[in-house]
């Protein structure tokens, strides 16, 4: 009950926190550009973006942030003004927001009349509003590269040094469920990926012979996914029977038997503590002989301790003859002959 | 018709031609971790823990990475990549191991590509595979051909018996010294690809893998895969592994991303796998086994504001012949405020696999004092349906302070204390110095 209550009361925290929005820059640009009494006689002349956001040629990059001196031509506090308004994270483009772009002729077309907030909607916005920067969606909305993108040909519009770090939101994001996919998106598309990505970027993670696990590495990096997070040792057998196939991405099943017999965890070492209930493999005991069934659903769990080819335990009984029985389940089939290692270790008389 | 006809007329003249000349580019990064680490145990059966001092490891990594080299004639035409890492630590005695995971150079001249070295390829079967070898490939039109084949870089990936792997940080404690011999004249692996360009972001691959280990065929699949986005706020994808020495499915995946309401994307997955077929053929104990595994999931993001998020997922899963188990897991991110100098994070999250299971408690903080300064706190709580070793929880905090000191260098001071089953205290400092060249690259963490 009283964790119950502590839960809540987080998240009421949270969720009202939140809800206080705020303005996505200090800057009243909606008073400057829309409400403010301009352009009779004794008032300020009408401004535009254009009167403070500076272009020149040379692209993008041109576009600069207003100055302290721009401010004075109409406040007498200017710096106290200009420091108020300006946030030091805007201060510099983004990496990834220089893109080769032409604003004169965007701001000339009819459709635009010469508004930037058409796309900077979030200059004059408030939080869950129109973004600052548009997304790669806008631009897509009346220019269509498909087949620049297939071909991944990006720095038409993007600067190439930026690309390594732009993570993409219009396309290919890297959003819910992403985790899951790269995968098999990765085999899919492989020169995609490469556009940002070395093959350092999924050893990074999946590299299991590092000394150091991702999640030891990156302690500072508290949104990422990473299974091995916390005190996973305590948890393991119960992450690989709830996911059997996750070990097996990364780690042999040797590492386990290697590990399990450091530990003292197997049957295989003297004074070691079997894992199994009494009665597991015999039917004696509570267990009631459950190894067949826990065999069944998941043999790589057996295979993390009981591998070790004709000397496994497992093939003492249910070799051919032996009082287990066949081990194999209904409907096996398989190409190999039964005089490969693997068949000949119960078929062939190998013991 | 005609518009699109052009449009892919001119995506297979795009991908069949040298690139423009582009500046030759390359990006580094090296990282340092210093570690220490000492457990207190908590008295149990003999043998069931490994008594060890502490321990203060050093591990060195770093990568480099070069692209749009030009060659007589071919520009554009070669990159490449070095990566490895090194270990040094008194355990006992001053050790040192190491191992290069990548090292490859590839020259791409008009269709043709080749690339040689140390590398990693994705085969049919779920677990990609280091090799040193060669990949070959052919782009022509809307078609992709690779096939590749080498020698698996496997044996550092097995651990052998007798080595040390110890307590939470236990990779970092391993003795190389124990690490068994292996021969890698049996270890070759081959294989090809097979895929088509088509149209609605649609890419249509057919795979074949084999492997190969000491005692003969380890794996030997054929595997299909399809991804799609036929809408713009839908994507799609499946695959399937088929098991050329069972003569059966191996795995299947089926799934869907629907982002129709960009604020609240959607993913919905169904997995299947028969675990024994993921055993190399090699292991007798590939014979036995036989239950499937299923698994129907969806997971969400919510982005009410700019400022938080809320992620869920939740699963069911099915071993055939056994109780149904699921996972659940809700986090909520909070980046109060425009510049995101503080991030809150909490996580419940579910686990049931019968007959145990676990919940998880999370919270977190991750705040930027400084242009310069970041400062971390993470704790967890997991609490077991059925005690571990006679003890029924998990209890870890992590905290974390960070220096940019330049935009290329980083010092990060870390440490963790936890409670645990198998340590009633546990300690560990880490200290992380990274240097990249390149600090916007996205070709890994450190």
């Amino acid at each position: 009950m009283k964790r119950k209550a502590v839960l809540i009361g987080v998240a009421v925290t949270l969720l009202g926190g939140a809800c206080a929005r705020g303005l996505l820059t200090h800057f009243p640009h909606r008073v400057h550009l829309a409400t403010l009494e301009c352009g009779a006689a004794g008032q300020p002349k009408c401004l535009s973006c254009l009167s403070c956001h500076q272009s020149s040629p040379g692209g993008h990059e041109s576009w600069s942030a207003p100055t302290a001196q721009r401010c004075a031509g109409c406040h007498e506090n200017d710096k106290q003004i200009f420091q108020h308004s300006v946030r030091p994270a805007l201060a510099r483009l983004p990496a990834g927001k220089k893109i080769v772009f032409a604003h004169e002729p965007h701001l000339k077309m009819g459709e635009l009349k010469g508004q930037c907030v058409k796309c900077h909607g979030g200059a004059v916005g408030v939080e869950g509003g129109a973004p600052l920067f548009p997304p790669m969606d806008t631009c897509l909305s009346c220019h269509h590269h498909q087949a620049q993108f297939e071909a991944n040909q990006c720095t038409g519009c993007h600067v190439a040094g930026d690309l390594r770090g732009l993570e993409p939101r219009s396309f290919l994001a890297h959003d819910t469920g992403w985790i899951r996919r790269h995968g098999p998106m990765a085999r899919s598309a492989p020169e995609k990926c490469a556009t940002c990505h070395a093959q350092t970027s999924c050893d990074s993670c999946h590299d299991a012979t590092r000394p150091l696990g991702p999640a030891q590495r990156n302690p500072e990096q508290l949104e990422r996914t990473f299974v091995h997070r916390f005190d996973f040792l305590s948890r393991h057998p119960l992450e690989a029977r709830s996911q059997p196939g996750q070990c097996a991405t990364c780690h042999a099943k040797t590492e386990c038997d290697a590990c399990h017999i450091t530990r003292g965890v197997s049957g295989a070492v003297n004074g070691g503590q079997s894992p199994h209930p009494l009665g597991w493999a015999s039917g004696l005991g509570a267990a009631g002989n459950g190894h067949g069934l826990a065999a069944r659903r998941d043999i790589g769990a057996c295979a993390s301790c009981h591998d070790q080819g004709p000397a496994t335990n497992c093939v003492r009984c249910h070799k051919v003859g032996a009082l287990g029985g066949s081990p194999h389940p209904v409907g096996w089939r398989s190409t190999d002959p039964l005089g490969s290692p693997q068949c000949a270790v119960c078929h062939g008389g190998a013991l | 018709m005609s518009g699109s006809v052009a449009r892919w007329v001119v995506l297979a003249l795009l991908s069949s031609v040298a690139r423009a000349d582009d500046a030759v580019w390359a990006d580094a990064r090296v990282a340092m971790y210093a570690q220490y680490f000492q457990q207190a145990l908590i008295p149990g059966s003999p043998g069931s823990v490994t008594r060890i001092e502490p321990a203060f490891p050093v591990s060195l990594s770093g990568f480099v990475r070069f692209g749009a080299v030009d060659l007589p004639g071919a520009p554009d035409s070669v990159s490449g990549e070095l990566a490895l890492w090194g270990r040094a630590g008194p355990l006992d005695g001053i050790q040192g191991d190491g191992d290069v995971t990548a090292a490859w150079a590839q020259y791409r001249r008009g269709v043709f590509r080749v690339k040689l070295g140390r590398q990693l390829t994705l085969p049919g079967s779920r677990r990609y595979v280091r090799f040193d070898g060669a990949t070959l490939g052919v782009s022509v039109g809307l078609l992709d051909v690779d096939v590749y084949g080498g020698w698996v870089a496997l044996p550092r990936w097995n651990q052998p018996r007798g080595a040390s792997l110890l307590g939470f940080v236990g990779d970092g404690l391993r003795d190389p010294l124990l690490l068994e011999a292996q021969n890698r004249a049996g270890q070759v692996t081959a294989g090809g690809r097979v895929a088509f360009r088509l149209p609605k972001e649609s890419r249509l691959g057919f795979s074949f893998h084999q492997q190969h280990d000491l005692s003969g065929v380890a794996s030997r699949v054929v595997a299909a895969d399809l991804t799609t986005q036929p809408l713009r706020w839908l994507g799609a994808g499946a695959r399937m592994t088929f098991d050329l020495q069972a003569l059966d499915v191996s795995e299947a995946a089926v799934w869907l991303d629907v982002t129709k309401i960009p604020r609240v994307p959607l993913a919905i997955d169904y997995s299947f796998q028969r675990p024994s077929l993921l055993l190399p053929h090699t292991s007798v104990l590939a014979a036995f086994g036989g239950a499937s595994w299923h698994e129907l999931g969806a997971e969400a993001t919510v982005r009410a504001l700019e400022s938080l998020e809320v992620r869920g997922r939740g699963a069911a899963q099915l071993f055939e012949g056994d109780q149904p188990g699921g996972r659940a897991q809700v986090q909520v991110r909070w980046w109060p405020g425009l510049e995101r100098r503080l991030l809150v994070l909490a996580e419940v999250a579910r686990v049931l696999v019968p007959p145990s299971g676990y919940v998880q408690l999370r919270a977190g903080a991750r705040y930027r004092a400084s242009e310069t300064i970041t400062t971390s706190l993470d704790g967890a709580v997991f609490l077991y349906d059925a005690p571990v070793r006679g003890v029924a929880s998990s209890m870890t905090a992590v905290a974390s302070v960070e220096w940019a000191a330049r935009p290329w260098l980083r010092v990060l001071v870390s440490s963790t204390v936890m409670r645990t089953p198998f340590a009633a205290f546990e300690a560990q400092g880490l200290a992380r110095l990274v240097v990249e060249l390149d600090p916007r690259s996205a070709a890994g963490a450190p």
